[in-house]
């Protein structure tokens, strides 16, 4: 070579090399050349080299280098790995390969767990995953918590919550221990439609070997959450279930939960609010909509979040509204009437509307659909029994007292029993399992309330408000149904009183430290939200929380917007 | 140690335990489920092959399972069987067979460099290296000899980029020993893309006489005159000159003397000692003079000048017309066949005329006659592309032909409109006179003329409307006389010849055929056809291959063909078409300078 100024070329070849090296290393194997150690499994023999085998797995490199006695130095027997799973193992090895299926995990996730393949075993929990169904899921969370797979073991039994309802009719939940299915039934995310299924499940369990399992019903029926059933269903156990009849603990569970429905003092201890937490409660406030200025309407969302004390923006409706209805089913928002704004030049056009439209929180989109029979703004909107019922309002000529119903099944709205008055600007409310409508107007100011029984298809009235009110809020909680502000025709409310079902009377409560017109209402953790509306001389966008245990008012962050006559919801 | 298998030991008994009652519940299935994602198959791939090859590097490090220690020039590198087996077949052949070496803990290795074996072993256990100028050859070798080809592409890869007129000619030899071919040509590339920077290297002077006429023979050396070529040759001739000088006549024939300037040539060539005593010399010398007066006239491989000067061969189309009683063409355009782009130059004056001669003297045109009856002669300049009017003929024709003979223009025959013509001028640029020599022994129109070996030869023609001739009427301007030769095979007018090779190439005359004649034996032969008759088309020699422009068919249409015989080969084959149909046109070969060529 001719004498030139120093040059380099620093040639990375690591990824073609490195692959040619382990191809030729996996030729020697299938050769058996050059091997260095034989892995016995029963009458299989698998040749390979320590070098390879100790640079994939922690145990053999410590098996490899630790003072083992000549004979075992080339030759090493596992009486504890199935033999195809360790020669998948070493097939990996040289591979970088593995082939995982429903016939191959069982036995291939201990041997990567036992000889510490971190790769394999990271991958074999993640087939097992994709694999959850409530027909294995408790058998995979079992098999999880046996080999340690932590992340594993917290997808299993989010499963198990989550599909609750299909996992409680398995055959795997009935050879559940008493400890396991405590455990999970104490679970504060677990998805059922009401606290029945939780009931029922607990009594199948139990009824699949009585002679057994009969003397953990106590303990079982201590984490059903008893004072969430309704005193008919409470006092049909009582009379008709001889198992719990005759078990003085489970006496003393059902009396403590009778008292909940009978004393009203009582619901707002400590105690009982615990055992009175709703499964899967609402965690995020959703406000949608509404005015922010006498001729501004929105058709903005924005959704709180109680840990950050804070709003965020999401999509906005296809259409901007105020005075609608709102409620939450399926996990999903339903938007139903109201009145739409829409501005042409110089001219803004208002329509009552009788559309409706649904938003997935999954894909952040609304959605529209089957419209109502009626054009409804200042309705009234629950869901009961899964099942969207739409009442009253008014159609921009009238004022409403019918009442129509949404079944998803069919997509269809029906009609029901009508209200026994008309009621635009009120509330609407469902409490064991009754919708109640409360005040409004229609054509005056009403303090009136009136309940629907679904199943006689009939409507009754029941105890007056104190204050009559108009464009208020609602929530219910601890057996109560709350409403707060309004206006009674004279002047902006700040007052809140409660109602008790069973004692039917209303009990004024601590007011707002403002009065609230066409105020936000909703249930979080126990804390009712009070948010936004018009204070008498502006429009607001302040938060306040009410705790009912100790009667006092919270502040919170405010929304993004000022709104009025909007909807709010908890989801 | 032992506690902890002592624990797994208890894992793998809680696993056991719970197996059973694992196994039949975990993969319970709903029937609509089984249609779903059954089975998982994944790769780790690269990620999974570089972590192995770090770890195996770590182990190597710390002498964790190495079998064996290979020892180049004293120095022990220990390593894994294995994994030297899995990447090189020598290795293992060396440790997989029944050697000695299998089974032997220390292995030593001769031949080799220490530092190579040192970054060998770098690459095989992390796939990276540092390749420099100063291992590339140790490290090329050593690669080679272990056969880890992704390795010795790397160093070849690297010998390509260091490539320079200082060590190109090193590095190709290099490549030739290790027979790698693409290094090889790539080095040849760089060598005749920079000869005259490389010729200036010791590495040139080293050059054996094959390598060095590998490069001065080529028409792709790039030099910016053939000078460069001259001086490199008398550069390597002087370096070892007693053993040398038998080689110079060898070495001169592929340098390109008549292309030298006349000037350089008289001053520098003529006058080199080593040159004026080889006699064996003298005929190349003689050739580059008579080429400096006749021009084109003389033609020989040393006459073609090398594209990367700016200068090619091209062929130029004078005038002509599209059809019997059609348009006459005004147009001259060139023709250059390696390109195959087509040029316009200035255009032909008192295109009125047509059936004019043409013919080439040095590096002009000359046009002479044409329809009715002119006495009209135009050269056009090649270097100042224009045309200029010089002396007139003695006497007015068309259908006559010219050619070039010991640096004079020689009319010859035609058609006065009355009689067939056996007049013969000749024009002497110097004088700018035509002047008449003796006349021919049959008076013909539509000849095919052309000069060969010292004399001019007239072929064929039409005495008169109704026949055609098969003499051969050849003329000696020494003795100012005309012999008739071997008859050509057919009688044919409207034919064209030009000469290559001291032999006579006919083609034309409503035939398929192309005749070649040997003046020095006297003897016709026929060597190959074209693809179809025709007559009047245009013929000319350029970069040693004949090539027939156009003519006309026997429908009377004119034709846009254009085909090229090589008579090395005898292959004939159709090339591109002319820009449009033409015959009765001119044909002849110059050399043009083209800018364009020459930055390419």
């Amino acid at each position: 070579m001719d004498h030139t100024s120093p040059t380099y070329m620093l040639a990375n070849l690591t990824h073609l090399h490195s692959e040619q090296l382990l191809q030729g290393l996996n030729l020697l194997r299938q050769h058996h050349e050059l091997c260095d150690i034989i892995l016995r499994v029963g009458d299989v023999k698998i040749h390979a080299h320590k070098v390879v085998l100790a640079s994939v797995s922690p145990y053999f490199k410590a098996m490899f280098t630790g003072n083992l006695s000549e004979k075992e130095n080339s030759e090493v027997e596992f009486q504890c790995i199935d033999e195809t799973a360790l020669q998948a193992i070493v097939e990996y090895a040289y591979t970088g390969t593995v082939f995982i299926s429903q016939d191959t995990v069982e036995s291939l996730l201990p041997a990567a767990n036992l000889l510490q393949i971190k790769l394999v075993l990271k991958e074999c929990c993640a087939f097992l995953e994709s694999q959850l169904d409530p027909g294995n899921c408790i058998g995979i969370s079992r098999f999880a918590e046996t080999y340690g797979c932590r992340d594993l073991y917290l997808a299993a039994t989010k499963y198990i919550c989550q599909n609750f309802e299909a996992v409680c009719q398995t055959e795997e939940f009935f050879e559940l221990t008493h400890a396991d299915l405590d455990e999970i039934v104490s679970n504060d995310c677990l998805n059922v439609a009401t606290e029945e299924t939780v009931f029922y499940a607990l009594e199948s369990w139990i009824k699949y070997d009585v002679q057994e399992r009969q003397k953990y019903l106590a303990q079982l029926l201590n984490s059903v959450r008893l004072p969430l059933l309704s005193v008919k269903f409470l006092t049909r156990l009582y009379e008709a279930n001889h198992l719990i009849r005759d078990d003085r603990t489970c006496k003393h569970l059902l009396n403590e939960a009778l008292k909940y429905h009978f004393m009203p003092e009582h619901r707002l201890s400590h105690q009982t609010v615990l055992m009175t937490r709703p499964r899967c409660a609402p965690k995020v406030l959703c406000a949608v909509g509404g005015k922010s200025g006498l001729f501004a309407c929105l058709d903005s969302v924005e959704m709180y979040f109680p840990q950050n004390d804070s709003w965020i923006g999401l999509a906005p409706l296809n259409i901007p509204r105020y005075e609608f209805g709102i409620c939450v089913l399926d996990q999903k928002v339903y938007v139903i009437g109201g009145i739409a704004t829409n501005v042409r030049p110089g001219v803004t056009i208002r329509k009552h509307e009788n559309s409706v439209e649904c938003w997935n929180p999954d894909t952040n989109t609304w959605t529209s659909l089957e419209r109502m029979n009626e054009s409804r703004s200042t309705l009234g909107v629950v869901v009961l029994a899964g099942e969207l019922y739409a009442l009253g309002g008014y159609d921009g000529q009238s004022y409403l007292q019918s009442v129509e119903k949404y079944i998803p099944k069919i997509r269809k709205w029906q009609p029901v029993a009508p209200m026994t008055t008309t009621r635009s600007c009120f509330a609407a409310a469902v409490l064991d399992g009754m919708i109640y409508a409360i005040g409004g107007y229609g054509p005056a100011h009403m303090n009136s309330v009136e309940r629907y029984d679904p199943s006689k298809d009939s409507w009754e009235m029941v105890a007056s408000m104190a204050d009559k009110r108009i464009h208020f809020g609602v929530g219910v909680m601890l057996g109560f149904i709350f409403v707060v502000g309004g206006h009674n025709g004279v002047s902006h409310l700040s007052s809140i009183e409660r109602y008790d079902p069973h004692q039917n009377q209303w009990t004024v409560c601590r007011p707002m430290k403002e009065p609230r017109t066409g105020v936000g209402a909703a249930v979080i953790d126990n804390y009712l939200y009070v948010v936004g509306g018009h204070s008498g001389s502006s429009y607001l966008n302040t938060v306040q929380k009410y705790d009912p245990i100790s009667d006092t008012w919270l502040d919170s962050a405010g929304m993004i917007y000022c709104r009025c006559n909007f909807g709010l919801t908890a989801l | 140690m032992v506690l902890i298998l002592g624990r797994r030991l208890n894992r793998e008994d809680l696993g056991v335990r719970d197996s059973p009652a694992t196994k039949r519940k975990v993969f319970e299935m709903d029937p609509k489920s089984l249609t779903g994602h059954e089975f998982f198959d994944f790769s780790s791939g690269s990620s999974h092959a570089e972590n192995i090859l770090q770890i195996f590097n770590e182990f190597r490090d710390s002498r964790l399972f190495t079998d064996v220690i290979i020892c180049v020039e004293g120095k022990e590198f220990p390593c894994h069987r294995a994994v030297l087996s899995a990447c090189s077949s020598y290795f293992r052949a060396m440790f997989c067979n029944d050697h000695r070496e299998s089974r032997e803990m220390l292995v030593e290795i001769n031949g080799i460099l220490a530092e190579a074996m040192e970054c060998f072993l770098q690459y095989v256990y992390t796939g990276k290296v540092k390749i420099t100028t100063e291992n590339v050859q140790y490290l090329f070798e050593t690669s080679s000899l272990f056969q880890i080809s992704v390795l010795r592409d790397a160093c070849a890869k690297f010998l390509e980029e260091q490539l320079d007129p200082c060590n190109c000619l090193g590095i190709q030899r290099f490549a030739d020993t290790h027979s790698l071919k693409t290094l090889f040509t790539k080095c040849k590339n760089f060598a005749l893309q920079t000869f005259e920077d490389v010729s200036q290297h010791e590495e040139f002077l080293e050059l054996d006489k094959d390598e060095l006429i590998d490069y001065i023979c080529s028409d792709e050396l790039v030099i910016g005159k053939e000078e460069m070529v001259f001086e490199a040759v008398m550069r390597w001739v002087y370096r070892a000159v007693d053993l040398r000088r038998p080689l110079l006549h060898e070495l001169l024939t592929h340098v390109r003397l008549p292309l030298l300037h006349p000037n350089y040539f008289v001053q520098t060539v003529e006058v080199d000692q080593l040159i004026q005593n080889s006699p064996e010399c003298y005929q190349l010398l003689h050739e580059a003079r008579r080429y400096h007066i006749l021009g084109n006239e003389m033609m020989s491989p040393r006459t073609r000048p090398r594209r990367s000067t700016g200068y090619s061969e091209v062929i130029v189309v004078v005038g002509g017309c599209e059809r019997v009683g059609g348009f006459n063409l005004p147009y001259t355009e060139c023709y250059d066949p390696v390109t195959g782009e087509w040029k316009s130059l200035a255009k032909l004056p008192e295109f009125t005329k047509s059936e004019y001669a043409v013919c080439a003297l040095r590096n002009d045109i000359l046009v002479s006659g044409g329809r009715i009856n002119s006495r009209d002669v135009w050269i056009y300049n090649s270097q100042l592309n224009i045309w200029i009017r010089v002396a007139s003929l003695n006497k007015g024709r068309w259908r006559h032909k010219m050619a070039v003979l010991l640096g004079k223009v020689y009319v010859v025959g035609g058609y006065d409109g009355q009689n067939r013509l056996s007049s013969v001028e000749c024009y002497d640029s110097f004088s700018n006179r035509w002047t008449e020599v003796a006349p021919l022994k049959e008076a013909v129109s539509s000849p095919a003329v052309t000069s060969c070996v010292g004399k001019l030869f007239v072929i064929g023609g039409g005495p008169d409307d109704n026949t055609c001739s098969d003499k051969v009427q050849s003329y000696d301007p020494e003795t100012n006389s005309w012999l008739l030769r071997a008859a050509i095979p057919i009688a044919k007018r409207c034919i064209t010849a030009v000469s290559l090779n001291n032999l006579i190439y006919v083609a034309g005359g409503l035939t398929k055929a192309i005749y070649c004649y040997d003046p020095v034996e006297d003897y016709w032969m026929h060597v190959q056809n074209t693809f179809s008759r025709q007559e009047n088309c245009g013929m000319s020699v350029c970069n040693g291959k004949i090539y027939i422009l156009g003519g006309r068919r026997e429908n009377g249409e004119a034709t846009d063909t254009i085909l090229c015989y090589d008579p090395a080969t005898s292959i004939i084959t159709g090339v591109a078409a002319m820009p449009r149909p033409v015959s009765y046109h001119g044909c002849v070969t110059i050399h043009r300078y083209n800018e364009k060529c020459f930055k390419l």
